[in-house]
């Protein structure tokens, strides 16, 4: 449907803004409704993201949890990131199944990182660094702008 | 507003025995200050014949993004009146929660003061600035030398140990985390087991730790002059890095110059606090207590987050918290461990 949805969110929040909060009288209500406007805002930048955006991270977690499998001593966690690492295919595109996807993703990223820090070795070392690095690139590509 | 009839109403009635041998007590004035996440605060002016006071309602709400002691809270209160570190005076803790809705406390409202922090970072109060800062750490030093035992805190909260406070306070805060967070936090989590394997030395003593010390708590005059320290609801007594680490908190820079509060950088203000106290600053400690308030705030957030999802509180200020602040505080973990590239 037209116009797209972070379309219509944007207009709500010019119409607030100019319209509606300078008629409210009270501080309290005043503040509530520019910080409901502020999340129309973020909202309007998330829907049109917020999918690729999980699917881009659960990809690049995903190629860790492969490759960190290789290194884990514990043969039954390197199954399961092996597993996990194994590019999902999402049943459909509603967002709380991408988002599933990509928690589990991340939980198993979280055990696996712990077992390659108590790894020794330059190879454990330079995963280490590499798991750092993507949880740093989640933090930008989730920043809102 | 809706409300606004009925806590009239309410407050007159809890007030007047109180302010008026139970003659008539008439509020006016009374408005909900904005934010005030973790309790609604209303300001209004008591009056009754002969008198008059202006004074502040701290009420809990249903939901909040922090629980807390409130009969804590008030011994830190009344424990500081009458010394070097301000604050506003106690009047009346309520824990029946027939009166108002949820128990509540009442001190005096501090006037004459700029209530909106950041309105602080405007050039009108360029010239109150560096005061602010002076005062901000001898304040902390302050509280920090305060003798808390025989005073109303001995009996109102726990004392650690040196060597555990530390551990209290990371297990205190990873619990929350994992109440709840609604999605995987593996920065959170990264953070904590490096926190667990790098403890940081113990204290010389155990102080009072405000939990929530920075330029948004405390009330200034235009000329920079604090007149108040408020928002004690998280002090508790513990390592006294925890509130030097915490006022330099990410979270704060709110005026984006590097400078927490936007009044002193942070190597400054460590050798006014260190100047002050007569003691260096162990830069481990300083580290892991840095470190420590990114994971405490990220737990307060994802309260924020958590209590919005499951409808205990409609307040809208906490997905914007949900929003705005999740991600740049775990960017600033990552930071404060010395991992980002």
């Amino acid at each position: 449907m037209k116009p797209d949805p972070n379309i219509v969110l944007k207009g709500i929040v010019r119409t607030y803004a100019r319209e509606l909060i300078p008629e409210l009288d009270s501080a309290y209500s005043r503040n509530s409704a520019i910080l409901g406007n502020g999340l129309l805002n973020i909202l309007s930048v998330e829907f049109e993201r917020l999918i690729d955006r999980l699917l881009e991270e659960t990809a690049a977690t995903a190629a860790i949890l492969r490759d960190a499998s290789v290194l884990l001593p514990d043969e039954r966690l390197a199954l399961r990131a092996r597993t996990a690492g194994v590019k999902p295919a999402p049943a459909n595109f509603r967002l709380s199944t991408i988002q599933a996807i990509n928690d589990a993703a991340r939980e198993m990223l979280i055990e696996v990182h712990a077992a390659i820090e108590a790894v020794p070795g330059p190879e454990a070392a330079a995963m280490n660094d590499r798991i750092w690095a993507e949880l740093q690139a989640s933090t930008v590509r989730r920043q809102v702008r | 507003m809706t409300m606004r009839a009925p806590m009239d109403a309410n407050l007159a009635r809890y007030l007047s025995p109180r302010l008026a041998s139970g003659g008539e007590v008439v509020i006016s004035n009374l408005s909900r200050i904005p934010g005030g996440a973790s309790r609604e605060t209303w300001m209004f002016d008591a009056e009754w014949e002969g008198g008059c006071e202006p004074l502040v309602l701290r009420l809990d709400p249903p939901a909040s993004v922090i629980t807390t002691d409130r009969e804590a809270e008030w011994a830190f209160y009344q424990a500081f009146a009458d010394t070097a570190v301000p604050v506003p005076r106690m009047r009346w803790l309520e824990p029946d929660a027939s009166h108002l809705g949820g128990p509540f406390f009442v001190m005096e409202r501090v006037t004459g003061i700029e209530a909106q922090p950041r309105m602080l970072m405007m050039e009108q109060y360029a010239h109150a600035r560096p005061r602010i800062a002076t005062e901000l750490y001898e304040i902390l030093a302050a509280i920090h030398a305060f003798e808390w035992r025989g005073s109303p805190i001995e009996a109102a909260t726990a004392c650690p140990s040196p060597g555990s406070a530390w551990k209290q306070e990371l297990d205190h805060w990873e619990q929350i985390v994992d109440d709840n967070e609604l999605s995987p936090q593996p920065i959170v989590r990264a953070g904590i087991r490096w926190m667990r394997a790098n403890p940081p030395p113990p204290p010389a003593r155990i102080t009072v730790v405000h939990g929530d010390f920075r330029v948004g708590n405390v009330l200034c005059r235009p000329d920079g002059e604090i007149a108040s320290v408020v928002d004690w609801e998280m002090a508790h007594l513990g390592d006294p890095m925890e509130d030097l680490a915490w006022s330099f908190n990410e979270a704060w820079h709110w005026a984006k110059d590097g400078r927490p509060g936007g009044v002193i950088a942070r190597e400054a203000a460590i050798a006014q606090y260190e100047s002050l106290t007569g003691k260096p600053v162990d830069r481990h400690a300083l580290q892991w207590w840095t470190a420590f308030g990114d994971v405490k705030c990220q737990a307060i957030w994802l309260t924020a987050t958590r209590t919005f999802h499951d409808g205990r509180s409609n307040e809208l200020m906490l997905p914007v918290l949900s929003y705005t602040m999740l991600n740049p505080q775990d960017q600033a973990l990552i930071r404060s461990l010395g991992r980002w590239r």
